[in-house]
């Protein structure tokens, strides 16, 4: 038996990307998803 | 007004713009709400615009409104950009500001299937994305809810990806919204990201790599996307939006690990650091890692919070991958492709082997098919996350899609632990008269180790008697050899070169592998977005030459 393997966590399997949106309100409402500069500078 | 606005944009802001998860959902409702209201649904929808908000919302918009998002590529030519819209049959278009031009042409040429030009930004000529978000969230306020009444068939095309080009012709991939959770499924099952790190995004977001691991697998996990300024500004965006990681390629790795040992020669510590290298994984092996605290200067210089690296599409050097190690950070190395949505194999949190990608991600099988005497040969993929097949091109479809199996055109082999190694594209390897193969990715990852050189490209220069050359062009950084060798003649720039790759490439390989030719340049090579050296045009580009 190996000692090696890839699984290491449990994880939540989603269906669709409504999942996703729908675990976005569930878990995380309130965490910032995005954050950027209002003029960045290119 | 005008004047200060511009002197903000050169120097850039230090005013950042926060969103939370529940306004981008309110977002992604009001936007879908909206294209719904247009008679777009079951219809394909293009995206072309730098990373931005606005490129994340109009992606999670079109794909849970039942429509077909075509991710462009940010960095097309107008006349390509025209083709593929085309191509794509796409009936509307999301874009910034930086492309109006070219799709006001394509408006007045009336020669696609676009009815609506949706801009991110401000416009007078095209409707606009925040009218459109304005109009959406009227509609939920009046009751329409169309939007959450949309059923979704996970298992259709819900993302038509354009290959990038790597070859002349591009495929469009089709994926479903299954193949896509499949592959954020098994991410998640390898590595631990949180909701406390935050990922700087810079690789762009058309393609899946970047899509699928910062963004979409980073927002399943909570985290916080931060937009970079542009890729010289990495390491200041690093400190500024507190990063923990980001999703990148070995060449960009291996370009800030020889900055990282520049300054550490600068000051005279490279001995040091070699000896704390040593004492902290000896330590390590007894369950004691204080390499964040004894590296915590050159941590520092990477904004201090960097933890996490995830890289994938090229071979990386494993000086560059120990070192980054050595630091504390957690460098992944993966494998994968557009066609897989795109990660196959990567290494985890816990078991890594330096030169490799890793195990084959849970619910992902890989074989080797038609393995040479060394065990290498052909990568092929069975697992949810293999595409639907390529969009209305039966033909390019079985070629790569054979009883299940995605044949992936890549080579490599397993150890005798599982671990992946990937050793280059089947058509870059170079056959020799012999029969003996050359993949040139073994050659580079030398090359690149030399100081001066920013990258490289093997190849086989044909011979008139049918046998090939190995010849490389080599990129130099300008600046270091002009602080390391001032004033150097060229010919004792070659000579230089020459005797580097001799010390340090080809005498640590069989004589069939010697690098026989050198080309020299400061010029970069020809790449993709992604970063990938596009090897088709590079050695069209140099036969021309020669």
């Amino acid at each position: 038996m190996s000692k090696y393997k890839s699984k290491l966590y449990d994880a939540t399997k989603m269906q669709d990307f409504r999942d996703l949106v729908a675990r976005y309100s569930s878990l995380y409402p309130n965490e910032i998803a995005f954050e950027y500069k209002e003029n960045p500078r290119f | 007004m005008k004047l200060l606005l511009n002197i903000k944009k050169i120097l850039g802001s230090k005013e950042h713009i926060k969103i939370t998860y529940n306004q981008f959902v309110k977002d992604i409702k009001a936007l879908g709400t909206a294209l719904i209201n247009l008679g777009l649904s079951k219809k394909r929808i293009a995206i072309i615009a730098p990373n931005r908000y606005e490129w994340c919302v109009s992606y999670l918009a079109i794909t849970t409104s039942d429509m077909v998002v075509v991710p462009l590529d940010k960095s097309l030519p107008n006349n390509e950009i025209e083709d593929l819209i085309i191509r794509s049959k796409a009936e509307a278009v999301i874009f910034d500001e930086h492309y109006n031009e070219v799709f006001q042409k394509i408006a007045d040429k009336k020669n696609s299937d676009i009815s609506f030009y949706i801009c991110m930004d401000n416009s007078d000529k095209f409707i606009t994305y925040s009218s459109l978000l304005e109009k959406g969230n009227l509609l939920l306020s009046q009751g329409y809810n169309n939007y959450d009444n949309v059923e979704i068939n996970n298992k259709e095309m819900s993302i038509m990806l354009f290959t990038s080009g790597t070859t002349s012709i591009s495929k469009a991939v089709a994926l479903s919204q299954s193949n896509i959770c499949e592959d954020i499924y098994s991410l998640a099952q390898m590595t631990d990201i949180r909701k406390e790190d935050t990922f700087l995004s810079f690789l762009p977001l058309h393609h899946t790599f970047e899509s699928t691991c910062t963004f979409l697998y980073g927002t399943f996990s909570g985290i916080t996307v931060a937009f970079c300024d542009g890729i010289k500004y990495v390491q200041k965006n690093l400190a500024e939006f507190k990063v923990t990681g980001f999703v990148c390629v070995p060449l960009m790795l291996e370009i800030m690990y020889k900055k990282i040992m520049k300054g550490i020669e600068e000051k005279g510590k490279t001995k040091l650091v070699k000896n704390m290298s040593k004492i902290c994984n000896g330590l390590l092996h007894v369950g004691i890692d204080i390499r964040r605290k004894v590296f915590k200067e050159i941590l520092d210089n990477l904004g201090g919070k960097l933890r996490i690296l995830i890289a994938g599409g090229a071979a990386m050097g494993k000086e560059a991958i120990q070192g980054f190690l050595d630091l504390g950070i957690n460098l992944l190395q993966g494998y994968g492709l557009t066609e897989t949505s795109p990660v196959v194999a990567g290494e985890n949190d816990k078991f890594k082997r330096c030169g490799s990608v890793g195990f084959p991600l849970p619910g992902i099988t890989v074989k080797i098919d038609n393995p040479n005497e060394e065990g290498i040969g052909e990568i092929a993929v069975k697992a949810p996350t293999v595409m639907i097949g390529y969009v209305e091109n039966e033909n390019a479809t079985k070629e790569v899609l054979k009883d299940n199996w995605f044949y992936t055109g890549d080579l490599g082999y397993f150890d005798k632990d599982g671990f992946l190694f990937v050793t280059g594209r089947k058509k870059d390897v170079i056959v020799l008269k012999n029969g003996k193969n050359i993949f040139p990715e073994e050659l580079e990852i030398l090359i690149n180790k030399l100081a001066y050189v920013s990258e490289s490209m093997v190849f086989g220069r044909p011979c008139e008697d049918g046998d090939y050359k190995i010849s490389a062009k080599i990129v130099y950084n300008k600046d270091m050899l002009d602080e390391t060798h001032p004033n150097i003649s060229n010919e004792d720039l070659l000579n230089l070169v020459w005797n580097d790759i001799k010390e340090n490439v080809n005498h640590k390989m069989p004589a069939y592998k010697y690098i026989r030719e050198i080309i020299l340049t400061d010029k970069p090579l020809i790449k993709t977005t992604t970063q990938k050296v596009k090897r088709h045009e590079e050695l069209k580009l140099i036969l021309k030459n020669s």
